[in-house]
């Protein structure tokens, strides 16, 4: 029939069929649901162990880099002997403060490449982590900041508000400015240990240890199944087992009860031994020497480091002083230009100011006052007193003004005592004229002074072919006589030689060269 | 209104597997009722269009327009059991008017007894300027003849309600019509009385067939 709506309907039944079916295929579909969401929980939670796993070999994988690196770092500083202690420094200090040890491993690290010392980088760690809590800011920054402020690069410690300039932090020691950020947060890392965030962090950094162990183990465990020994062996056995394996969760249930039981056989029938044996055989190096001859070269060679380090914080505190006096002179030494430049550009300006006022239209009285004050600025006296004259006489037509000025008191004159200083040194001097003053006879052949009764012959003045009175006086009638003269006698030749040649010759050979300026300077 | 039937599909079920005849005896003798509606509705179908321009298939007009062999056509009658609606009842035995003029003959009216009311003036913005225009859509005529729509109801014979006031079930306009309602209203439940009277019988023969194998749970009973 047609798909229409136009229809009468005649006869209807309810056919439940459809919805019994409906009914059905829900019910089953509510089970499966049921059944997908255990199985989802189980795979969840299978995976979420795998995980655990994969979790637990990467953090002992990336503790154990991290022991490593701090190993090498403080053999690379000449303390190999001193690894045991840092190891035990690391250990105690994770337990009081809960702070990972994989944090403090590389704060640790970054203070004693650049201090050198093991005991100065323990002081400042332990002052980092008072620092730390008591700012907020993160163990691994902080300590960075200290080993940059120790080698005199102080900017990083603006951010712990210690209430110095940018200037005082340049201009004051590591130590100071140290003393003062400890100051500031005394007490802070004790009371931390009061905090139920400090509780926190135990049980997590538990939990983290718990992790890492777990992880060595089965990295021991995992990589020998894998066929190797490295923790990316194991890493790789439990990725493939995870692909591979449908029931891992058995297998990891199975695993980490077993594992011991496993290692010690494997171990066994490897080695053909006792495995508890074999580890105590293997136990890490503490590098203590059992002799006083070993303990003797360890403290010797902790000696000698910390020896090279003092020696060289000293080098930087003298090195740091050194900088601080040559920055104190170079400002005293811009200050005084400074001053000098500000006074000479005033004194300057003034001059200036009252010339060009003085090129403007004004009135009597304004040009008298600016003609005196450039006076005064001058030094001329004489001007200055008469044109002061004229302008309180134009202020006060009777006179009194000017009379009250010349009534007026003399000032106190500063150099009053130089007066009679000078007085006695002219007595002494005419004393000495009329005792001892030379006479002098000259003749052609030289001078003959007297000084004191004793004769003294001076040389003979070089003699010239110049005659005498051609150079010009300060009187033009003498100049022109001296003119005469010569023209009476000839000309007078002076020959001028630039390096062998004459002038002329040496403006020649210059015009050669091509250089604008020089050429045609001889104007032939 | 329909009637209801009780434990049909069992029926349809149990007459095909043992009275395969019978199951296609009962089906002629249902067609044969509602033919005779159908048959009266085809006579309701004038000869020519009412109004001349209706019969001219042109535009979107080419399968609307007035046809009369089209509109008998359309008219028809089914006594398959369709597939269940989503409320899960199946229709037995149904008439239906399925062309589009024949539709529009039987409807016409419906809603509108006066017609579509005329497109009013209006101010449309096209290209970028405001110029005046007529509302448009389903609801308003868009003929120039403000009365195209009242002329042509005119021209049109009134609409039949098939349900009379003392029929169970509402009345309402999905209820009148002029060809396949007219007739359904003229038939005055005779044909229902007879389908059901048919189901009922082969209902009682299964019965007899089968020995009593098979409760008799066919009930017919009127949707209140």
């Amino acid at each position: 029939m047609a798909n229409t709506d136009l229809a009468i309907k005649i006869a209807t039944t309810l056919d439940a069929t459809g919805l019994n079916k409906a009914d059905k295929a829900v019910n089953k579909f509510n089970r499966t649901v049921g059944r997908l969401g255990r199985n989802l929980g189980l795979a969840l939670g299978t995976t979420a162990i795998i995980a655990y796993g994969k979790a637990s070999v990467k953090a002992f994988a990336a503790d154990e880099a991290a022991a490593k690196r701090l190993s090498t770092a403080v053999d690379n500083l000449g303390l190999s002997l001193s690894q045991s202690r840092v190891t035990s420094f690391v250990k105690d200090l994770e337990t009081s403060s809960a702070i990972a040890d994989d944090v403090l491993r590389p704060a640790l690290q970054a203070l004693l490449t650049t201090t050198g010392s093991l005991t100065k980088s323990q002081e400042l760690l332990s002052n980092a982590i008072q620092i730390s809590r008591a700012s907020g800011i993160d163990l691994a920054t902080v300590s960075e900041d200290l080993a940059k402020g120790f080698v005199g690069v102080t900017r990083g410690l603006r951010k712990y508000n210690t209430g110095l300039t940018q200037a005082e932090l340049k201009s004051k020691s590591f130590n100071e400015i140290l003393g003062i950020m400890l100051a500031r947060s005394a007490g802070a890392a004790e009371e931390y240990l009061t905090t139920t965030s400090y509780k926190m962090e135990v049980l997590a950094l538990a939990a983290g240890n718990a992790q890492e162990t777990i992880g060595e183990g089965l990295v021991d465990a995992l990589a020998r199944v894998g066929g190797g020994t490295e923790a990316s062996d194991a890493a790789k056995s439990i990725d493939n087992l995870a692909n591979s394996t449908s029931n891992l969760i058995k297998f990891l249930g199975s695993a980490i009860g077993l594992v011991n039981k496993f290692r010690k056989s494997y171990t066994n029938f490897l080695a053909g031994g006792d495995v508890d044996n074999l580890m105590a055989g293997t136990q890490p190096s503490t590098n203590r020497s059992k002799s006083p001859a070993g303990t003797a070269a360890r403290t010797a060679q902790q000696r000698q480091a910390e020896a090279a380090a003092a020696k060289r914080a000293q080098e930087l505190a003298a090195l740091t002083k050194k900088q601080v006096a040559s920055s104190k002179a170079l400002t005293a030494e811009q200050k005084k230009q400074t001053a000098l430049k500000k006074a000479g550009s005033i004194f300057d300006l003034e001059q200036i100011q009252i010339i060009a006022a003085l090129q403007g239209k004004l009135s009597k009285e304004d040009e008298l006052r600016l003609k005196a004050q450039l006076a005064l600025l001058n030094g001329n006296e004489v001007v200055a007193t008469a044109l002061t004259k004229q302008i309180l006489m134009a202020q006060d037509q009777t006179g009194n003004l000017y009379k009250l000025f010349l009534a007026l008191p003399d000032a106190r004159n500063p150099f009053a005592y130089l007066e009679g200083y000078l007085d006695m040194l002219a007595g002494k001097a005419a004393a000495l004229s009329a005792t001892q003053m030379p006479t002098a006879a000259t003749s052609s052949q030289g001078s003959r002074i007297i000084v004191g009764g004793t004769i003294i012959d001076l040389p003979a003045l070089p003699t010239t072919n110049v005659q005498t009175g051609a150079f010009p006086r300060s009187n033009p009638g003498d100049f022109r006589r001296a003119e005469e003269a010569s023209n009476m006698s000839g000309p007078i030749q002076v020959t001028v030689q630039i390096d062998g040649k004459a002038v002329a010759s040496s403006l020649q050979d210059s015009s050669l060269s091509g250089i604008g300026s020089s050429v045609n300077r001889t104007g032939r | 209104m329909p009637v209801k039937l009780q434990g049909a599909v069992a029926l349809r079920k149990a007459l095909k597997q043992y009275a395969p005849d019978l199951a296609k005896e009962t089906q002629k003798e249902i067609a044969g009722h509602l033919r005779k509606v159908t048959n009266r509705a085809k006579g309701f179908v004038p000869a020519t269009s009412p109004l001349s321009g209706w019969a001219n298939p042109v535009g979107e007009w080419e399968y609307r327009a007035f046809n009369a062999s089209i509109m008998k056509k359309g008219l028809g009658y089914s006594t398959t059991p369709t597939k269940p609606n989503k409320r899960g009842f199946r229709t037995l035995a149904q008439i239906f008017n399925s062309s589009a003029p024949g539709a529009i003959y039987e409807t016409a009216g419906r809603k509108n007894p006066m017609g579509l009311p005329a497109a009013k003036r209006t101010i449309a913005y096209r290209n970028g300027e405001y110029v005046p225009a007529f509302t448009s859509g389903r609801d308003v005529n868009s003929s120039a003849n403000p009365y195209a729509g009242r002329q042509f109801l005119e021209a049109l014979p009134p609409l039949i309600d098939s349900q009379k006031s003392n029929s169970p079930g509402r009345r309402t306009r999905k209820t009148k019509g002029r060809l396949l309602f007219r007739a359904w209203a003229e038939d005055q439940g005779k044909t229902t009385a007879a389908v059901v009277k048919a189901i009922e019988s082969a209902n009682n023969r299964v019965v007899v067939l089968t020995k009593g194998a098979g409760s008799k749970t066919f009930r017919a009973r009127s949707a209140g």
